[in-house]
């Protein structure tokens, strides 16, 4: 055998063989005779996904063809995978969507429109119009709302009695609220194990978004710019200042780095925690109790709440997916289905669909009613005033460093209000401006 | 007949008649080729995985390369941008220290363990595999999770810590302590460079001990004087190694700080906190500067030990 036979067969074996790799990395997404495999994906806990594979097993069921290959991860991971998969062109057939990375997404070309598929695979006509419209991106349909959620003050009303307290009512301020954690802090302190108010609530950036409402300012514009100045989240964060160093009111920072994944609050060492209210689900099953109770955010100066519905979230699909009417069937199903309603219930916000709302039967004292019961009185208050901040490109940035990082580090007292302040809006300045 | 009888009868028969006077191999184009041809998996590898990646990463780090937004060329704007970040600055104290202080703790570990072992005793081979299985499994997932644990608030430190009356607490949630619990985490796995310690010990001519016992030196003398001089290219060799290691460690603080190099970023490793800008918000542009800023840093400080080695590193047959 001459060299040079021998050199073109290595070669030839070692093109065959890189081939053969890149072969494992495409995906075998489809086989034919109608078998299709969707890709569906999901940001939450245990609760959410045991939920999700019960409506997905019963869509299976439905429709022999149809495959679904589900995965989900914590929120932030969720969005490096997202964006992973988005630069290789491999975002998933159906995934979770959050109208705080809408834009970013849709503004790329990274979502198929809803628009053919509306009216057929698609039933859109039981959602508010109002509603349906927060997913559209350039008057384009490309994410459909699950439901509806607002914010609240979660609470556990056992530990609270356990300490021989009250919580307070509806129409509570924020000194108040402010007032009550240090009532809990202190009386808490002799608790095994120590048991605390609640976190520190001007870290919560929503928190800052609802404050900023209460005073008139509409957060951010149209095109991306800012609405509130320096002093404005300033004045919120220095609210709290007096419950920090050195009375140290609030649940303890470093307390929260052990728990991880679990909070203050989930592990039964502090008695509130504000959130949005379909988390009472999560919530309720991390601390392994049905009693945990909502109400609303307190009343800003004027007197009123100010409070919004947001969407709770969306479902987009990639616009890199083979199948997108079978894509659509799914997310049709996960919208309307009254079957998979049922299982779902309102872990996905109060549903968005008119027909799966009627045909949700709540059981008396179940987490369910006391959502809907929530939003009904809220609604009832006269508390649904406001209607939910715009979020431009950037958004889910911003907010990212303002409650993963620079939160972390006030926490621990390493950083100061006004360094607080001044790195928010020089990050800002990289997220949020093209 | 073997098959080495007749290799051998071809090689004398045939190739010796083909040769030319002058001794030159024939055909030295094809064999040249062949070896291309045998190394081309491994080319083909390296071109596509490492050195392409390499280059569009050079390329990337003088843009604003994000993943979904639009972007373009930026010049040196990702490099000055690095030393205006606050968190840029935790990074590099925070590896600085922990490749300042661990390695030497390491390698010290590492050499004292070898030299233990280098006496001959029953069970030495047993020995030897129990301390190099830490550095097998200590860079997995699972090590790192139960490294958490264990310096959680009544994690079996804490536990024992008050048994003997102190009060350690949870080193996890205390950021003065999750960087020395990092460092003992990377100090327990000094298999690797014990491994090597070993070798190099065995290398060490006993008569230059014996010689040393006629003279009447004492272990201290010994060690100072015979084992660590003897020892130097090994001990340089594994210096080089363990410190660029360090600056790459990546897992055990992703998964003990949830990926969030907290609390208050004292797990914020340099390349955790290149991941978390490139993946994380989708700066590819400037983690990828970050990247080569690394490179080169690496790079400089493998310079530095190689310009140094030349006053404390002694190769054997050396004469000086």
């Amino acid at each position: 055998m001459s060299f040079k036979k021998t050199a073109l067969r290595g070669l030839a074996i070692a093109v065959a063989g890189s081939l053969a790799l890149t072969a494992c990395g495409s995906d075998g997404g489809s086989g034919d005779g109608g078998n299709v495999t969707l890709k569906f994906t999901w940001w939450g806990g245990d609760e959410r996904a045991s939920r999700y594979e019960q409506a997905i097993k019963l869509f299976e069921d439905e429709n022999p063809g149809i495959k679904v290959q589900t995965s989900f991860a914590a929120f932030p991971d969720y969005w490096t995978q997202r964006s992973t998969d988005a630069t290789s062109g491999e975002l998933p057939d159906v995934f979770q969507m959050d109208a705080s990375r809408l834009l970013e997404y849709a503004g790329s070309g990274l979502l198929l429109g809803f628009d053919d598929y509306a009216g057929n695979q698609l039933d859109t006509s039981q959602i508010d119009a109002e509603l349906l419209s927060s997913g559209e991106a350039n008057g384009e349909l490309v994410a459909i709302p699950t439901g509806t959620n607002t914010l609240t003050l979660m609470y556990n009303p056992d530990l609270i009695e356990e300490l021989g307290l009250e919580i307070p009512d509806w129409d509570y301020t924020w000194d108040e609220y402010f007032a009550f954690i240090s009532e809990v802090t202190a009386a808490g302190a002799d608790h095994s194990p120590r048991v605390y108010g609640a976190d520190d609530p001007t870290m919560v950036w929503w928190l800052f978004m609802q404050h900023l409402v209460q005073q008139g300012i509409e957060p951010f514009s149209e095109t991306g710019e800012l609405n509130f100045t320096e002093d404005d989240m300033r004045e919120f964060i220095d609210s709290a200042a007096s419950l920090r160093a050195p009375d140290d009111q609030f649940f303890p920072a470093e307390r929260t780095e052990q728990l991880d994944p679990l909070g203050g609050f989930t592990n039964g060492e502090a008695v509130m925690e504000f959130h949005w209210d379909n988390f009472i689900h999560n919530y309720s099953h991390d601390l392994g109790s049905d009693n945990v109770q909502l109400m609303p955010v307190p009343t800003g100066a004027d007197g009123q709440k100010h409070m919004f519905f947001k969407p709770t979230m969306q479902l987009s699909m990639g616009a890199n997916t083979k199948h997108p009417e079978e894509a659509a069937l799914l997310v049709d199903f996960l919208i309307n289905s009254p079957e998979a309603g049922a299982i779902i219930g309102t872990d996905l916000g109060v549903p968005a669909s008119a027909e799966r709302l009627d045909a949700l039967e709540i059981e008396p004292g179940s987490l369910d009613e006391r959502v809907i019961e929530y939003q009904q009185r809220a609604r009832d208050e006269g508390y649904m005033t406001a209607t939910v901040p715009f979020q431009p490109e950037g958004f889910g940035a911003v907010e990212t460093e303002y409650v993963e990082v620079l939160a972390a580090e006030f926490g621990f007292y390493r950083i100061d209000t006004d360094t607080f302040v001044q790195r928010w809006f020089s990050e800002a300045g990289n997220h949020l401006v093209r | 007949m073997s098959l080495t009888h007749e290799a051998s009868r071809e090689s004398a028969n045939s190739t010796p008649a083909r040769r030319p006077r002058n001794g030159r191999p024939p055909r030295r184009g094809a064999e040249t080729r062949a070896g291309y041809a045998f190394l081309a998996p491994w080319l083909l590898g390296f071109i596509t995985l490492t050195a392409g990646p390499m280059i569009a990463s050079l390329y990337l780090s003088f843009t604003n390369f994000h993943p979904i937004r639009d972007w373009g060329w930026i010049g040196f704007d990702n490099f000055t941008r690095l030393f205006d970040d606050p968190r840029f600055m935790d990074s590099v104290q925070v590896t600085s220290l922990y490749a300042v202080v661990g390695t030497p703790i390491k390698l010290a570990a590492a050499l004292a363990v070898a030299m233990l072992l280098n006496n001959r005793r029953r069970g030495q081979g047993t020995y030897r595999s129990l301390f190099y299985a830490p550095s097998l499994i200590g860079a997995s997932v699972s090590i790192a999770i139960i490294w958490k644990a264990m310096f959680n608030d009544q994690g079996i430190v804490d536990e024992i810590g008050q048994f003997f009356g102190m009060k350690p607490g949870g080193w996890v949630g205390n950021p003065d302590m999750t960087l020395p619990m990092m460092i003992l985490l990377a100090v327990w796995q000094f298999g690797a460079p014990m491994v090597i310690f070993l070798a190099g010990l065995k290398q060490i001519p006993n008569e230059l001990y014996e010689a040393a016992d006629v003279d009447g030196a004492g272990p201290l003398r010994k060690f100072f004087r015979i084992t660590l001089p003897m020892l130097s290219p090994v001990l340089f060799f594994n210096l080089v190694l363990e410190t660029i290691n360090s600056f790459q460690v990546f897992a055990s603080a992703f998964i003990i700080s949830g990926g969030k190099g907290g609390p208050a970023n004292s797990t914020l490793f340099y390349t955790l906190y290149l991941y978390q800008r490139g993946f994380g918000q989708g700066q590819l542009g400037y983690a990828a500067a970050m990247a080569w800023l690394l490179v080169i840093v690496v790079g400089i400080i493998t310079l530095i030990f190689f310009k140094t080695s030349k006053y404390w590193v002694h190769y054997g047959g050396e004469t000086r």
